[in-house]
């Protein structure tokens, strides 16, 4: 309990500085941010209309609890572009990345947990060579070439899926999925790189362990050993890196949206970027951003459930002094 | 398939119990390459190659990468233009050399920049705890907590889309994952018996410091800072592909890609070379990086 206590003061202090930073985005804005949110062409009078509107001609401070105090009543202020208040716009577009989120990492579980554990325990044999080295491969291959390739050989080639563009759930699981898949593995491969390394190098250094010699001295099956002794303490490490493996997924999910042309938080930010529209920037990073603390406290949480050692470690800190 | 997938695991296998326990006989009796294989003198090449192409580029006798019309668009490759010109009729060749030094000059940079400040924060906050590590952790979530890549974005977008921007802006992404990794590290040999014996024994803690946990930290943190340098390069090279690095008619990989991107149907050769550099440059560092820690004898395992 008080584990958790702590846990949560630190994410209300990330949260905190996590809005700081957000709102300083706008003052990093060369020149005055009105003129930069208005373009070269405003008036000097909308140029102090939109000052006044932001509250940009007050002191710091009073601009930035009167921008978050906007924002935690949900308020995420209005387009200067199109008009529409950006917190609508960002639920409009966030099930789409969630989606692609999910399904990549549906993909990626599904495709690294046996590889990483049969790679551990064949180590050094053909199928660790060709676990090792594949995911070594795909390390170097960034969503945006992975996609580059998929669109130019299973839609340009082939024409098996579409190359860009986003049928929604509503129009049938399946015509979704068709624009989903090349967008998700193109996201997932990374990942499976990834976590098969981790979960490799993981259940090795387990299976080095007292422990696992002494359930073969007992005769366990390997089998046993690998899934029930092994493979939850390597999970550790795994949940740890998935957890931070977010942030690349998001910033991978920008990309791909972008090329995919599906309606994501990605490409409403990248839209916005492009429109000049910084106020939806603003609202769409601040959102990503607590989102993926939200998500790393989770994680954080997780660890004493997955790994009994960390339970005394405040104990073992302790200690060492 | 080629001999990567040879050598790519760690070279000193044999000292894995774990082969031993769970396949025995597998590997003759004590085989400890102690070698750097073919690969890794393969990859070191490409990325000399790359390094000096990058340097000399001036000098070397290509075309002007930013001329328009001195050749036909989209021609194939040839001895004229050895990997061919792109959609406006630039030499792809030139084009790829000069676009490597945005690529190498942001990944180095910037994982220099993280090594140091990170490297610093991770051990002070992983062997000290308390009050301490509270602190330092919590300034690097604070960095963590925004995605990589969107930090980069927003620092980029608000800043404005420059050389010197995207280098700090990725310079910054790297102090937070070394941290990180060092500190985790160094908590877990503050914990071993070799630590607190030498803290049983007295021993001052900047000494302990220096003498008993960065040896076994430094190698884990180098390992890590080689693969930043690729990280970054693919950084560099996505923020380039969304058009928020340097600014075309200057080629990056990234630009490069984006445009070829456009043509992809038409001229898919456009997108390829950029694309492959990348992938063998970045495939190299992780390489080199990767044998290096072999070589070094950085275990697996734990003891």
């Amino acid at each position: 309990m008080r584990r958790f206590t702590i846990k949560l003061i630190e994410l209300v202090v990330v949260v905190f500085f996590v809005s700081i930073f957000t709102f300083l985005l706008l003052h990093l804005l060369p020149g005055s941010p009105a003129q930069s949110i208005l373009g070269a062409s405003a008036t000097p009078h909308a140029v102090d209309v939109l000052n006044k509107a932001l509250n940009l001609d007050r002191p710091l401070p009073v601009q930035y609890v009167d921008w978050i105090g906007h924002i935690v009543r949900g308020n995420f202020g209005t387009s200067y572009v199109n008009g529409q208040p950006v917190g609508q716009a960002i639920l409009q577009h966030l099930p789409v990345t969630l989606e692609l989120m999910v399904l990549s990492q549906l993909i990626a579980f599904a495709a690294a947990i046996p590889l990483g554990i049969w790679a551990a325990y064949r180590k050094n044999t053909w199928v660790d060579r060709i676990a090792t080295g594949g995911s070594f491969a795909l390390l170097a291959l960034p969503p945006f070439i992975l996609a580059l390739i998929f669109v130019y050989v299973f839609a340009v080639r082939w024409h098996l899926f579409p190359a860009t563009g986003f049928t929604p759930l509503s129009a049938g699981l399946f015509e979704n999925l068709r624009t989903m898949i090349l967008p998700a593995l193109s996201l997932a491969l990374g990942s499976v790189a990834i976590y098969v390394r981790v979960l490799r190098s993981e259940m090795i250094t387990v299976l080095e362990e007292n422990f696992i010699t002494a359930a073969r001295a007992k005769g366990m099956p390997s089998w046993w050993i690998l899934l029930r002794h092994a493979f939850r303490p390597a999970t550790f490490a795994l949940v740890t890196v998935a957890g931070v493996n977010i942030g690349y997924l998001i910033g991978g999910s920008f990309i791909v949206e972008d090329i995919f042309a599906l309606p994501g938080v990605g490409l409403l930010t990248v839209d916005s970027i492009f429109s000049r529209d910084y106020v939806t920037v603003q609202g769409c990073i601040l959102v990503v951003a607590i989102g993926f603390v939200v998500i790393n406290f989770l994680v954080d949480l997780l660890y004493p459930v997955l790994d009994p050692r960390t339970r005394d470690a405040r104990i073992g800190r302790m200690a060492v002094h | 398939m080629g001999p990567s997938l040879v050598t790519v695991p760690e070279a000193s296998g044999a000292e894995d119990r774990s082969v031993l326990l769970l396949s025995p006989g597998l590997l003759g009796e004590g085989v400890r390459k102690r070698h750097l294989g073919v690969l890794f003198w393969v990859s070191a090449g490409w990325i000399t190659l790359i390094v000096m192409a990058a340097i000399l580029a001036n000098a070397l006798p290509l075309d002007n990468p930013t001329a328009i019309g001195n050749a036909a668009p989209g021609l194939g490759p040839s001895w004229g233009h050895l990997l061919g010109t792109d959609e406006l009729g630039r030499d792809l060749l030139s084009r790829v050399v000069f676009g490597a030094r945005i690529s190498l000059i942001v990944g180095v940079t910037s994982t220099v920049v993280g090594l140091l400040i990170g490297g610093t924060l991770g051990l002070i906050a992983g062997y000290f705890g308390g009050i301490v590590d509270t602190f330092i952790s919590g300034a690097v979530n604070v960095l963590l907590a925004f995605p990589s890549l969107i930090l980069a974005l927003a620092i980029v977008t608000f800043a404005g889309p420059s050389l010197f921007h995207v280098t700090i802006a990725i310079g910054v992404l790297s102090i937070a994952p070394l941290a990180r990794v060092v500190r985790a590290n160094t908590i877990g040999y503050a914990r071993r018996e070799f630590v607190q014996a030498a803290q049983v024994l007295g021993v001052r803690q900047r000494r302990i410091i220096f003498r008993e946990i960065v040896p076994n930290v430094l190698p884990t943190a180098l390992s890590v800072a080689l693969v930043t340098v690729p990280a970054a390069i693919l950084a560099e090279g996505a923020l380039s592909f969304l058009g928020l690095s340097i600014q075309p008619p200057t080629p990056s990989w990234g630009n490069m890609i984006s445009e070829g991107r456009d043509v992809l149907a038409k001229y898919p050769l456009i997108a390829l070379w950029p694309c492959l550099c990348m992938l063998l440059t970045v495939l190299a560092l992780n390489f080199i990086g990767d044998e290096v820690r072999a070589y070094f004898d950085v275990r697996e395992g734990g003891l």
